[in-house]
């Protein structure tokens, strides 16, 4: 392990400040993909940030609107327990709880996870489906991204120098909607997913079927994509039978770009993509209310 | 011997509250002070190359840097049946990893900073990664040297080619009976690379003081084997050298022989008198070490129209890696028990130990068993389904009995193998119809059956030494490794039977050569037979000794007294009972009123009484090995048609044990068994990419955990009696893996009519499979 300083300040401010003038500085949260890069020297931090001293970046909060705002310290069990979003997007927390093992949910952070980059991130998905949005703040401004515009390659993000992630906001869906997420890794638990799917519909009177729909799958190309080609044909159907949900899964392979990898190979990725795909749709359609 | 009291109960480990209480201490506990030099090695990155030049000058220089090695100076081979191992490399690197340098330095950081310092110029060499290939004419020649090399009079290395070992059976006339066969089936097989994944990773630490006396602490199964490998290589005296093992984090075969010591020692010699510890990293445990071998294995077995097995012809390309000194017996192992535990009349057989630029092959739990048995048990399967028969019946049919010929030509002794079968089947509800499928799924049911005998050579002895103590609590000293498999507890209550003590009163000791009685190895299985029967040797010294001293007390005859529960009892006498306490060490005065006695010591040695060797040209023998445990597992499993994800539902097997003396035990080696063969046959492969490891990592090396468990596990065990073991029993530490991964495959083609016949059985494969299937169902 190479040497580096360490700090822990006690306020935001403070943080911001030495991340600025310190330009080989890292922020450090909770640690579970940090400590790992610096022990294989993928990267090498001149100084570690610790960001634990900060109250305001912790905790879920839900806002006069209903939008849930999700402090980025947050770890990956507190999500999964929160009481706010069990209630409204349980398939979110469910996602949550297929993170690493119950050590890693007890110390990774939500922040950490979405900086991280990695297409196969499990919250992901869940939160390109719910156009959460990503509140980024450095000592001189703050500013807020769709996630969807966050990501810029695997491990990239478009965060600038001397920028932390300080929440993640789930607007609130003032309409009925229905969202799931599946994933596949080699074993039952405590893997890297394969493939994730995430996909939801909320209710909108201008589609044919009322219901609008979203799909992102993970761990397929460079980073989380949109499945744009089976949005557009679910969102043009009239009715969701079956056989309109076995084409929509069979349209996102259109969206999905994978690679053979240690974990698996393109094969495979694909035919999980529209197996995962098509398992969200099913739960989503058949379990949730039809509109029409 | 009627009626035992301990040994057939299930006791509590003797080791528990040690464990638990975090009060064990491990080889990277025992501290050292601030003299401590720590270790990092310089490996190869290329899996075949000369060695041009070393230069170790600037990271001699480098402040902090205590010594360096290699194999310039420590130019000797090593090896445990076949001497061809280097401890660091010279003239040239034989797979990615291989030490070509070593540093002790101050801190771990210093002496990873020196390797980096060492200039090593290759000239690289073409590789060999495929064993069929390395017996290719065109082959790169890996050991040039193979014809000069040492090596133990069972072992038949092929000068001037990759093959380390070739062993042969010739047995009846297999040309011939395939012809009479009703049905005939040959099919290739492929296992690849493991690793045993220990909860400890390797780690040594060695001291070599200025009058030249070195003591190593290793997390090691084999104190013995090190010393006698280490002081040969390194021509030491061997009461020069002493190794200290404390209690093992696991090791499941890799830390058997020697691996890491052979390059601490060298470091240590030039660092003297300090102190240096090597520690492996997992990264580097992975494939620096010892791995699981490959396999490539062509079998052939053809049945009569009654469904008896009459021939077979099975050839085994083991892929053993850059040095084979430990991995050239799995060979001979594969070959001896190339069969399967099948009645067969008629066999060739021929299994090759080939060298390729792989990591080094060595010993792992099943030692060749389940890597062939996937192979012949599916094979089996697949003549089932082809003519009919049922695979429980089939195997129970032609199941080896006592008195049948084994393929080497020697008689099988009583066995309870075909109850065996009989029983995993009854338990997993093989005659019941199966519970009907989710939506999508498809259930399957598998059996398979093995055998597998302890691979050694035939003078591998085992010592013990039991000591009383004034309070008549015992000290048994013995030198067979707790490495969780419950040695201690076994041997604590094989001494408490024979004694007439409380088990708990014998405290079993970690070994120290210096101190405690020679043992060859913890491996094979061996223990509770081998060791156990010296440890009751040593107890029944001991008794006699104590039974001897009343008997003059009370002047009566030996004969007609007894020890129970601690006192010595006259048979016929109620009156005349004596307390072990006191007299175990100070001794009674006989009928003249003189004291005699004096300090308890049982002694006891024990060696293979029986095993032949067996012709080269024929591998056929009156007995090739001291005896066989057998068994059959069988599975139900529930298939995702449309992911191909296994849900594991049922495991139920069943072995013979001759006797178990901790039926706990029995069952819990049985549980450890089914998740190794189910996380061997589900997930597991070293990814080697032209030698170079893909995956080392625990990240993307995928075990399974507890949640890809069987829901239901039905361990049970039958007692045939092992003529020669302490009570009758035979070892079962390794056998409850051997069948899991073929029986898991024969399910799986039970469910979905599809068969994996390269290991593991992953998701992947059953889908494309599957689609295959599809495909060829499309086109008919």
């Amino acid at each position: 392990m190479p040497t580096f300083a360490y700090v822990c300040p006690p306020t935001l401010n403070d943080c911001l400040k030495l991340l600025k003038e310190n330009p080989g500085a890292k922020p450090y949260a909770g640690g579970t993909d940090l400590m790992v890069k610096m022990r294989d020297h993928a990267v090498s931090p001149q100084m570690l940030v610790d960001l634990k001293k900060i109250d305001k970046l912790k905790g879920i909060r839900e806002d006069a609107e209903g939008n849930i705002i999700i402090g980025a310290l947050t770890t990956h069990a507190e999500i999964s327990e929160s009481p706010v979003v069990l209630e409204k997007y349980p398939f979110f927390a469910h996602a949550c709880r297929w993170v690493g093992s119950q050590q890693i949910r007890n110390r990774g952070t939500i922040g950490g996870n979405i900086c991280n980059g990695s297409p196969a991130a499990e919250t992901l998905p869940s939160l390109y489906i719910l156009d959460a949005r990503i509140h980024l703040e450095s000592i001189s401004s703050t500013r807020t991204l769709p996630i969807r515009e966050f990501f810029c390659g695997p491990g990239k993000t478009c965060i600038l120098p001397g920028e932390i992630v300080t929440a993640v906001e789930i607007p609130n869906i003032s309409v009925e909607f229905s969202g799931s997420y599946h994933r596949q890794g080699r074993r039952k638990v405590v893997c890297i997913a394969m493939v994730t799917a995430a996909a939801m519909w909320r209710q909108d009177e201008t589609s044919p079927s009322g219901m609008r729909f979203s799909i992102a799958l993970g761990s397929v190309a460079p980073t989380v994509v949109v499945a744009k080609n089976a949005e557009n044909y679910l969102n043009e159907c009239a009715v969701c039978s079956d056989d309109v949900i076995e084409h929509a899964a069979m349209t996102a392979l259109k969206d999905a770009s994978p690679i053979s990898d240690i974990r698996t190979t393109c094969d495979y990725r694909n035919d999980l993509v529209y197996v995962l795909t098509k398992r969200c749709l099913k739960d989503i359609i058949c379990g949730g209310r039809e509109l029409k | 011997m009627s009626g035992t009291k301990v040994v057939g109960a299930s006791v509590t480990r003797t080791d528990a509250l040690e464990k638990v209480t975090g009060a064990a201490k491990y080889t990277d506990d025992v501290k050292f002070g601030p003299g401590m030099l720590y270790a990092k090695l310089l490996r190869s990155p290329h899996p075949h190359a000369k060695i041009v030049k070393i230069d170790t000058s600037k990271a001699e220089a480098l402040p902090g840097v205590r010594a360096v090695a290699t194999g310039q100076e420590f130019n000797s081979y090593i090896g445990l049946y076949l001497l061809d191992r280097t401890l660091y490399a010279f003239d040239k690197v034989r797979y990615v990893g291989e030490p070509v340098a070593g540093v002790a330095a101050d801190t771990e950081d210093i002496a990873e900073e020196a390797c980096k310092l060492i200039e090593v110029e290759y000239e690289e060499l073409p590789a060999v990664f495929d064993p069929e290939y390395a017996l290719d004419p065109q082959a790169p020649i890996i050991h040039e040297k193979l014809g000069e090399y040492e090596y133990a009079p069972f072992i038949f290395p092929q000068a001037g080619t990759n093959i380390s070992n070739y062993f042969k059976v010739r047995k009846g006339d297999p040309e011939n009976a395939f012809k009479e066969c009703a049905c005939v089936i040959e099919e290739e097989f492929y296992v690849p690379h493991l690793q045993h994944t220990p909860l400890e990773p390797h780690v040594a630490v060695a001291k070599y003081d200025h009058s030249g006396f070195c003591t190593l602490w290793t997390s090691s199964q084999s104190p013995f084997a090190q010393r006698n490998l280490l002081a040969k290589a390194l021509k030491m005296p061997y009461n020069k050298l002493r190794v200290i093992v404390p209690y093992l984090g696991g090791g499941f075969g890799c830390k058997a022989g020697v691996s890491i010591e052979a390059c601490v020692i060298p470091l240590a010699m030039k660092a003297s008198p300090r102190p240096v510890k090597l520690r492996m990293t997992r990264e580097e445990e992975f494939f620096c070490t010892f791995v699981r071998q490959g396999l490539k294995a062509k079998v052939k077995i053809g049945v009569n129209d009654e469904g008896k097995i009459l021939a077979m012809e099975n050839t085994y390309y083991w892929d053993a890696g850059a040095y084979t000194e430990y991995g050239v017996n799995i060979t001979r192992a594969s070959g001896y028990s190339s069969t399967g535990p099948y009645n067969v009349p008629n066999v060739k057989a021929d299994a090759y130990c080939c060298y390729t630029n792989h990591p080094v092959g060595g010993p792992m739990r099943g030692f060749g068993m389940p890597e062939i048995h996937w192979a012949i048990e599916q094979v089996i399967d697949i003549i089932c389904r082809k003519t009919g028969m049922d695979p429980v019946a089939f195997r129970a049919k032609n199941a080896l009995q006592g008195g049948d010929i084994t393929v080497t030509g020697g008689v099988m002794h009583d066995t309870g193998l075909q109850k065996c079968i009989l029983k995993a089947a009854e338990d997993l509800g093989w005659d019941k119809p199966k519970h009907e499928a989710k939506p999508g799924k498809r259930v399957g049911r598998g059996i398979a059956a093995m055998w597998k005998a302890p691979a050694m050579p035939p003078d591998a002895s085992s010592g013990a030494i039991l000591k009383f103590n004034e309070d008549a609590t015992v000290n048994l000293l013995v030198s067979g490794m707790e490495l969780g498999q419950g040695t201690h507890t076994v041997m604590a209550q094989i001494a408490a039977e024979v004694l007439g003590i409380a088990y708990e009163t014998v405290r079993v000791h970690t070994p120290d050569t210096d101190y405690s009685p020679y043992e060859w190895q913890t491996v094979a299985s061996r223990l509770t037979w081998s060791m156990g029967n010296a440890v009751k040797m040593a107890a029944e010294d001991a008794r006699t000794q104590i039974l001897k001293l009343a008997s003059d007390h009370w002047d009566c005859a030996p004969d007609n007294l007894d020890i129970i529960d601690g006192y010595v009892i006259h048979k016929g006498d109620p009156s005349k009972t004596q307390s072990l306490k006191h007299m175990v060490i100070y001794g009674l005065t006989n009928k003249d009123g003189l004291l005699k006695g004096g300090p308890i010591i049982g002694r006891g040695n024990f060696i293979p009484p029986d095993v032949s060797a067996l012709d080269k040209e024929t591998g056929q023998g009156p007995k090739s090995v001291v005896h066989f445990t057998t068994g059959a597992q069988a599975v139900e499993i529930e298939v995702d048609e449309e992911t191909g994800v296994i849900d594991i539902k049922k495991v139920a097997s069943c072995y013979d044990v001759g006797k178990a003396i901790n039926p706990m035990n029995v069952v819990c080696q049985t549980i450890g068994g089914i998740y190794m063969g189910l996380s061997t046959g589900l997930f597991e492969q070293l990814q080697l990419r032209k030698g170079n490891p893909a995956n080392n990592s625990l990240a993307d090396y995928i075990t399974a955990t507890v949640m890809d468990m069987p829901e239901e596990i039905f361990p049970s065990f039958v007692e045939v009696p092992q003529v020669d073991g302490p009570f009758g029993a035979r070892g079962v530490g390794e056998h409850t893996m051997v069948p899991t991964a073929p029986a898991l495959a024969n399910a799986v083609y039970d469910a979905l009519g599809v068969r994996i016949k390269s290991m593991p059985v992953t998701a992947e494969k059953i889908l494309c499979e599957l689609k295959v299937q599809r495909l060829e169902s499309q086109t008919v």
